[in-house]
């Protein structure tokens, strides 16, 4: 036999009786044959698909803040009674949405509000966004926003947006138009500023089912674009 | 209310793309509405300044902290009691503890006696000598009223800042911090927390002593307050000192552009005059000093000597589309056609950034140009490179190939850019090759915004146009002529070195506001009438013109025109070689973080496999004694000596018996335990579990080098250790050579053998299975009649496919506190076997180490078996080594006798980056001469180590070498022993073994709280 050959042989067989090998893990790794990331989702939870850049990271519900006077009404699907939920003390339906490496996600009516851990953060947004039903009434809206923007201590940054009532869009980063029939779509035009201080105008989509939004198109930043798609709660047979 | 977290995996949201544009930053221009009413309290103000308003002084009460609880906790109670409210401004948030103040009075002292050393030293500048004329010495009399009287006022500013006990915290949004202990503090009685009111203005201090306070606006710049606050712009520097605690440096002037951040509402501006020259190390304690203030309007306004309020800043003007006065980007170095940092073919005087590496080829007829250069310093660039002269034959007796030319450069950064003075470096190309374009210079630059201009003076081929004498005068008014020494060549040649005429060259070079795109115009100082081996061309235009376009961040394409009538294309790769790391995602799950002790004894074999599974450490015993548990461990110190420190605490605090106290590991080799750190193990868990109570970093674990024995009980049966290991892998043996093939390799299957013996006895060795290489086409110069005790390398990798690279047995030994020895005898490397030693005096913790070493070798035969040829020889040297306070660039002369029984001396010197990543570079001279040692004059080299850690995803202590020497030759060589007491041995005894770790990943992939100031970023 040819003593590469043989070489190569010997090699693969002793390569595993090696307990550790860095530049091995590190092929298995880059070619995905020992990817041990697994979602194992937990029955009880609800989920947030979100993806960015063509990645996938599932989120889960920690709380859910309701309007006082609102309680229970404020939600329509899949509104559990769950010790997630506590009162707000404004008029918005807030959820906060963790990922596992402990980033967070503050929604308001479905709207990113404040983004935490990530490497473009919004530490508060100033004022509420405008109400979906009065969007719905009115056709379009146009607003103000203004948030403290990290890095670069970017505080009282304003954004102007019209927002609109759209027909359903011919294309979604992630979502079948076919599960979202009943949606009602809005549609955010935003000009802002990219870090570099440079004009920055970009769209959001918004589907609204049931008085829900179920599944949008955001930005965080210009290099951080989600698409956030409600899952829900997971059920335990499902599990 | 608790939050509920799933029990999945899944990736980190921000995925960041593989390359990433570098951004342009521009200035944001805001409406500022002039709605105040200014008055102004200071008798020195040159400004009148109108419509300002006193910003409100709006702070919440201080809040004593009763009950130990997390911030999260306290502020979540806080909302649901209704005290929040929308005005709160949490960036500004202060969490004093007694600890923090304490450590601040002891700053606060020294920071004001350093103010008076300083007004003392005005004193100095100013002293009145008796032989001067009255109107000057009332000159120096006025001069130092007004110093006293600004330093008061700075003194007086410092007396209303008094200490605030403040810690720094990450943000403190509370329901993320609830998810985040480790940044969520634990608030204890006796803590204080305070919630200031979100601010509407900033404050500058002027190095006069006034405070300035003006309107925050969304998207200015240091730049634009310190221009409302201050007549003149007379700074380079300012410091802001961000409401969160963070100090950042900004920059004023045209020269030092950078892309900067915001203050924040609240936030301090110190902007010294540079007239003032207050020095940086005094604004860098202020600046730390005002961050731990708080919000800038924490105190009333008019509390300070002088102040005024001031009308919002000015808007900027808008810019040109040539943005010529944009000042929010960053600079950004290119190589040239030679590979230095410069235009097309001339040089700047600008640095690439520490630990920089970059590998270029650039084709202008008729040459093709291949560099590699380092950036190992600051203020050092060097590399070397091939030049391939495309219309000459290298040799037609010896290959079809062009001429090919070696040569090294290197590039002094001598003086700094400031105000008025620009960076000025010198360099030499060609420095020890043939000396076929061998060149001197001079040269200066200076940059307005996005525009750099260069102005030098060249010697030699560079400077060929000629037409200005040489400015030493004298002997170096004439230049040797060089055309170098084809046949041997590098030598250093001293007598050519800056002689001769030259010729002035210089350029421009824009950075354009379109991404990533450079144009360059130079005027050339070679006329290109006199190149070597009798080239000239035709020049139509001493102007050269091209452009640099980035499409990766790593990747830079050159385009130009040059002599204006020839096409220059490069292409550039490049890295920051100190910020290599990689995600450890094959490593094993680190085991979570116990609080809770245990109350059981553990299985100890479990322990000591956990530890060896998660670090790749070897567990030699466990001992226990009453609260103390000591870790005998070893190979701990590759390649970062404590990053795996904390994986092996979680799984010593998983299992230790909850009445141990004190942990220690014992780092041994060489026979012997050689440091030990003692951590305690409550103040460990503490440091993992939440923030620190003070802004000074803690230090749970101390090191120390007693010769203490390991007491308490034995918790292995060592005897149950595998003693035989066999490990499969693959090996790469690569060199770069000259006319043959560029790249000589040999790819194999290896086969690492360790066997451990009684007394420390160890039998290592590997086996070779060439797969396959070029070694074929590898051109070794046998002119030499040194013995070829290296240039039959051919032979010794064409002549067997399956060969023993080295089979030894081993044994190491600490003599004493400070003496070790080594002893192996076997195959020792590829070419040599035979026997040797070695004895080595060094202090633990000491720079400097002294180690003597003896072989009796003989040489192997080329089929690398168990047989040697006649040649035999002793060598053997005494080596000095020394840890240079210069940047921490360790040094070694070595002075014996080398392999082919030539006496000379070895100069290395080499800068170890944080990551481990080492640049080497070395040259033997031995009593060989020239003529008689071949190609090359002498042996000479550099040498990249990179920690195979740096791009695997799995741990890993190995280590990948890249060398490059000019020739294979056979003087001035080296045994490859296969034992090194300095290196691997006894590491541990390094002063600089513990700051070696994985870099932080570079703060666009970072959450802005762990984003390092480019100041605070450490190579």
């Amino acid at each position: 036999m040819n003593i590469r050959i043989f070489s190569l042989c010997i090699l693969g067989l002793l390569q595993g009786c090696n307990s550790v090998n860095p530049v091995w893990d590190t092929f298995k790794t880059a070619t995905g044959i020992s990817d041990r990331r697994g979602e194992n989702l937990t029955p009880g939870i609800e989920y947030l698909q979100v993806k960015v850049n063509g990645h996938q990271v599932m989120m889960a519900l920690g709380y859910r803040t309701f309007p006082r006077s609102n309680k229970g009404v404020a939600s329509g699907i899949n509104q559990p009674e769950l010790n997630t939920q506590i009162y707000s003390k404004d008029q918005f339906t807030h959820e906060y949405w963790y990922s596992s490496q402990k980033e967070m996600l503050e929604l308001v009516d479905g709207r990113i509000y404040s983004a935490m851990g990530m490497t473009t953060e919004w530490r508060k947004s100033n004022n509420p966004p405008p109400n979906w039903d009065s969007i719905l009434r009115d056709q379009v809206t146009f607003w103000t926003r203004s948030r403290d923007l990290m890095p670069g201590y970017r505080y009282g940054f304003t954004d102007e947006i019209q927002t609109r009532l759209i027909s359903a869009p011919t294309h979604l980063k992630d979502a079948s138009l076919d599960t979202l029939n009943n949606a009602t779509w809005f549609e955010d035009s935003i000009s802002s500023k990219d870090k570099d201080n440079l004009a920055w105008s970009y769209k959001q989509l918004f589907a609204r089912v049931s008085g829900k939004i179920v599944y949008s198109e955001q930005c965080i930043a210009s290099d951080l674009c989600l698409s956030l798609k409600y899952i829900g709660m997971i059920s335990k047979d499902k599990s | 209310m608790k939050c509920l977290l799933p029990n999945f995996e899944s990736e980190k949201l921000n995925i960041f793309p593989l390359f990433n544009n570098s951004y342009l930053t521009k200035f944001f221009l805001v409406v500022c509405v002039v709605t105040h009413l200014d008055v102004t309290h200071s008798e020195e103000s040159s400004k009148l300044n109108l419509n300002s308003t006193p910003s409100t002084l709006s702070r919440t009460s201080i809040n004593e902290i009763a009950t130990s609880k997390r911030l999260s906790q306290w502020l979540l109670e806080r909302e649901s009691a209704g005290q929040d409210s929308e005005d709160d401004y949490l960036l500004g948030l202060i969490w004093s503890t007694p600890e923090e103040l304490l450590q601040q009075q002891q700053k606060y002292a020294s920071l004001k006696t350093r103010l008076t050393q300083l007004v003392k030293l005005k004193s100095w500048e100013n002293t009145v000598s008796s032989r001067v004329s009255q109107e000057r010495i009332d000159e120096l009399n006025a001069r130092q009223r007004r110093v006293n009287q600004n330093f008061q006022n700075l003194n007086l500013i410092l007396e209303q800042l008094q200490p605030t006990g403040k810690v720094k915290t990450d943000s403190a949004n509370a329901r993320w911090l609830e998810v985040n202990p480790t940044r969520d503090p634990v608030l204890k009685p006796g803590d204080k927390i305070e919630i200031p009111k979100r601010p509407t203005t900033i404050r500058v201090i002027s190095s006069e002593g006034q405070v300035c306070e003006t309107p925050h606006k969304s998207g200015f710049y240091a730049l634009d307050y310190v221009k409302a606050c201050q007549s003149e712009l007379n700074g380079a520097w300012a410091w802001i000192a961000e409401p969160d605690g963070r100090v950042i440096k900004a920059v004023l002037s045209m020269w030092n552009t950078s892309s900067q951040k915001e203050p924040a509402p609240g936030a301090w501006i110190w902007a010294p005059n540079w007239l003032s020259k207050i020095p940086e190390e005094f604004s860098d304690n202020l600046a730390e000093w005002l961050a731990t203030q708080g919000t800038s309007n924490r105190i009333p306004l008019e509390r300070f000597p002088s102040y005024i309020r001031q009308v919002s800043p000015e808007l900027n003007k808008p810019l040109s589309p040539f943005k010529l006065s944009d000042r929010q980007f960053d600079p950004r170095p290119t190589a040239s056609d030679w590979g230095y940092t410069g235009l097309l073919q001339t040089p700047t005087a600008r640095m690439r950034g520490v630990g920089a590496f970059s590998s270029n080829i650039a084709t202008v007829s008729p040459y093709t140009i291949w560099n590699n250069f380092f950036q190992p310093l600051s203020w050092f660039e060097g590399g070397f490179r091939y030049t391939s002269i495309n219309n000459r034959d290298y040799d037609p007796g010896v290959t079809t190939s062009t001429y090919k030319d070696k040569s090294i450069d290197f590039k002094v950064l001598a003086v700094d850019e400031s105000d008025f003075i620009p960076a000025l470096a010198v360099g030499v190309k060609d420095l020890a090759g043939t000396g076929l374009f061998s060149s001197e210079y001079l040269v200066a630059n200076k940059r307005i915004n996005r525009l750099d201009f260069s102005l030098g003076l060249a010697l030699g081929n560079m400077g060929a146009r000629g037409g200005v004498p040489n400015p030493l005068g004298g002997r170096f008014r004439e230049r040797a002529i060089d055309n170098g020494d084809a046949s041997t060549g590098g030598t250093f040649n001293p007598r050519v070195w800056f002689h001769g005429p030259g010729s002035v060259f210089g350029g421009v070079e824009y950075a354009t506001p379109i991404n990533n795109l450079i144009l360059k115009a130079e005027y050339d100082g070679n006329n290109y009438q006199h190149e070597p081996l009798g080239n000239s061309f035709v020049q139509k235009s001493p102007i050269n013109l091209g452009l640099v376009y980035s499409p990766l961040r790593f990747v830079d394409l050159s385009l130009g025109i040059e002599r204006g009538n020839t096409v220059e294309f490069g292409i550039t790769l490049h890295t920051d070689l100190s910020s290599l790391s990689m995600p450890k995602l094959s490593d094993a799950p680190a085991p979570p973080l116990n609080i809770a002790r245990s109350n059981q004894e553990p299985t100890w074999r479990k322990t000591a496999l956990d530890i060896q599974d998660q670090t790749q450490w070897r567990v030699n015993q466990i001992y226990k004694d009453n609260d103390t548990l000591s870790v005998d461990v070893s190979k701990t110190a590759a390649p970062y000596a404590g990053s795996f420190k904390d994986k092996a605490l979680a799984v010593i605090n998983r299992d230790a018996p909850a009445d141990i106290s004190t942990i220690k590991i014992a780092h041994s080799d060489a026979g012997s335990v050689l440091a030990t750190e003692t951590i305690n193990r409550d103040q460990w868990v503490s440091s993992k579990t939440q923030p620190q109570r003070t802004n000074k970093t803690a230090e749970f674990d101390q090191v120390s080098y007693d010769l203490i024995p390991q007491r308490g009980e034995p918790k292995l049966d060592t005897s149950a250790y595998p003693k035989f290991k066999l490990e499969p892998g693959l090996d790469l043996i690569e060199q770069l050579d000259g006319p043959g093939d560029f790249l000589i390799y040999q790819f194999s299957a290896a086969l690492h053998l360790n066997i451990e013996l009684p007394y420390d006895f160890q039998i290592k060795g590997m086996e070779r299975a060439r797969l396959f290489n070029n070694y074929d086409k590898v051109i070794v110069f046998q002119n030499s009649s040194l013995p070829h005790v290296r240039s039959d390398i051919d032979y010794y990798y064409n002549t067997s496919e399956l060969t023993l690279a080295n089979l030894n047995l081993v044994k190491t030994k600490r003599l004493s506190d400070s003496w070790y020895v080594a002893g192996y005898t076997g195959i020792l490397e590829e070419m040599f076997g035979g026997v040797g030693g070695e004895l080595m005096y060094r202090r633990p913790g000491s720079v400097l180490a002294t180690s003597l070493d003896l072989n009796r070798v003989y040489q192997r035969s080329y089929r690398q078996d168990f047989n040697f040829q006649n040649y035999r020889v002793t060598t053997g040297h005494l080596t000095q080594h020394w840890i240079t306070p210069l940047d921490g660039v360790e040094t070694s002369l070595s002075v014996g006798h080398y392999l082919a029984g030539d006496v000379g001396a070895t100069f290395a010197a080499t800068k170890t980056f944080k990551n481990g990543v080492a640049m080497k570079a070395y040259f033997t001279r031995t009593n060989v001469p020239y003529p008689v040692f071949g190609e090359g004059s002498f042996d000479k080299g550099i040498m990249i180590s990179v920690p195979f850690d740096a791009f695997l995803t799995r741990s890993s202590a190995d280590t990948a070498y890249f060398g490059w020497s000019p020739i294979v030759a056979n003087g001035g060589q080296m045994l490859h022993k296969p034992v090194d007491l300095y290196k691997e041995e006894t590491r541990w005894l390094s002063p600089e073994v513990r700051k070696y770790a994985p870099p932080k990943p570079p703060n666009d992939e970072l959450a802005p709280d762990d984003q390092i100031e480019a100041k605070d970023r450490s190579h």
